[in-house]
């Protein structure tokens, strides 16, 4: 089992929309996948369609305990396959440090809780407090989502940063995935430009294949459904993507 | 792999149905509708009427009656330091805790 923390400190980047794909091609792939929902706008949550559920991942924190996470792992709409431990508003509350063992209790609450799963993906909020910080340390890995704007390599400097301090602080296996461009455009030059600028900067960290941006990406999430159920060009280019960079992820 | 030890339970944190902002309890259920958790529902009544406005305006006034309940004493002491921290009345803390978990 592998567990990877999705992170960029900046929002709307694309994380939700990694979570998801790279769920979706375990999906696709019949391996078994567990979705954390660290988030308190719940995205993925929604987009997993999951059925009503008693508790969040806010809870499991407020508790703490080893392996309670267990308690609240719900199936969702996609199938066996994939399930979840769901998030809504009030998980905002957990996003302060409470106490000593505050950042690793995602860490201790999945022990022994996520065995069956070959893969957990933690959707993580875009900032950098608790949840952000539970979500390192309970990692093996972090992967850094950016969009090939002006901003992408101070957003992945600072976000690469972050995981550097989470390895010397809460987690010393951490290890950077990647740095995984999403919503580019292929014919503009600018996303070229600014892959490139990446690429010069941090050279195989930037992750091969990048993300196409497409609108069959929303409509699959709008219909509650992964990307790879979804019957379109676009929908295969993106599927293919993700299913390389999970891939990359099991080795 | 068997525990010798029985199975935890996990309850809801005791914040978890006040908005983080407003502190007042949250008026719609989460996504994936209403919850269903050890048969009561976490979420507000859709016949009090609530609405998303009720998150900025509160619950309407009620009158305040005495409730003669025993609670252990480590409750009682991290419900005092839970209102203070949030610097409201321990009985307006205990009332909002109950509205929003009660069906
Ligand atoms: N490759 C893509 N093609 C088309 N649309 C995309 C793509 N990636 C993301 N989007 C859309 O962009 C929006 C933001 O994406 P997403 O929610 O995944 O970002 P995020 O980083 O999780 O945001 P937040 O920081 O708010 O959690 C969503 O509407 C999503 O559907
Ligand atoms: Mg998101």
């Amino acid at each position: 089992m592998s567990a990877v923390a999705v992170l960029s400190l900046k929002g709307g980047v694309g994380k939700s929309t990694t979570v998801l794909g790279l769920a979706g091609a375990a999906w696709a792939r019949g391996i078994r996948a567990l979705v954390i929902d660290l988030d308190p706008q719940a995205n993925a949550t929604v987009a997993l369609d999951p059925p009503p559920f008693a508790f969040t991942v806010g809870d499991v924190l407020a508790d703490g305990r080893p392996g309670i996470a267990r308690e609240a792992i719900v199936r969702t709409g996609w199938g066996p396959q994939v399930d979840l431990l769901p998030s809504e508003e009030a998980v905002a509350h957990r996003n302060r440090p409470e106490g000593a063992d505050s950042a690793t209790r995602l860490r201790v609450s999945l022990a022994g809780a996520v065995d069956g799963y070959d893969i957990v993906l933690i959707d993580c909020p875009p900032s950098l407090d608790e949840l952000t910080r539970n979500g390192l340390a309970a990692a093996d890995s972090a992967l850094v989502v950016t969009e090939p704007g002006f901003f992408a390599l101070q957003g992945a400097t600072r976000a690469l940063r972050a995981v550097e301090a989470a390895r010397t602080s809460v987690n010393l296996r951490l290890q950077p995935a990647g740095v995984l461009v999403n919503r580019v455009r292929g014919n503009l030059s600018e996303h070229r430009y600014r892959i490139e600028e990446l690429r010069g900067v941090y050279g195989d960290l930037v992750l091969n294949p990048v993300i196409p941006e497409r609108s069959a990406v929303q409509q699959a999430q709008g219909a509650g459904v992964p990307v790879q159920a979804w019957r379109s060009p676009g929908a295969a280019e993106v599927s293919d993507a993700f299913d390389d960079i999970l891939d990359r992820l099991l080795t | 792999m068997a525990s010798q030890t029985p199975r935890p339970a996990l309850s809801r944190a005791a914040d978890a149905d006040l908005h983080p902002v407003s502190g007042r309890p949250l008026p719609a259920p989460v996504p994936g509708g209403v919850k269903e958790g050890k048969g009561k529902s976490t979420s507000l009544k859709p016949g009090k009427g609530a609405t998303s406005a009720d998150a900025l305006t509160g619950p309407p006034k009620d009158k305040y009656v005495d409730l003669g309940a025993r609670v252990p004493k480590s409750v009682r002491k991290r419900l005092r330091a839970e209102a203070k921290a949030q610097g409201v009345a321990a009985d307006d803390l205990l009332s909002r805790i109950l509205d929003a978990y009660l069906p």
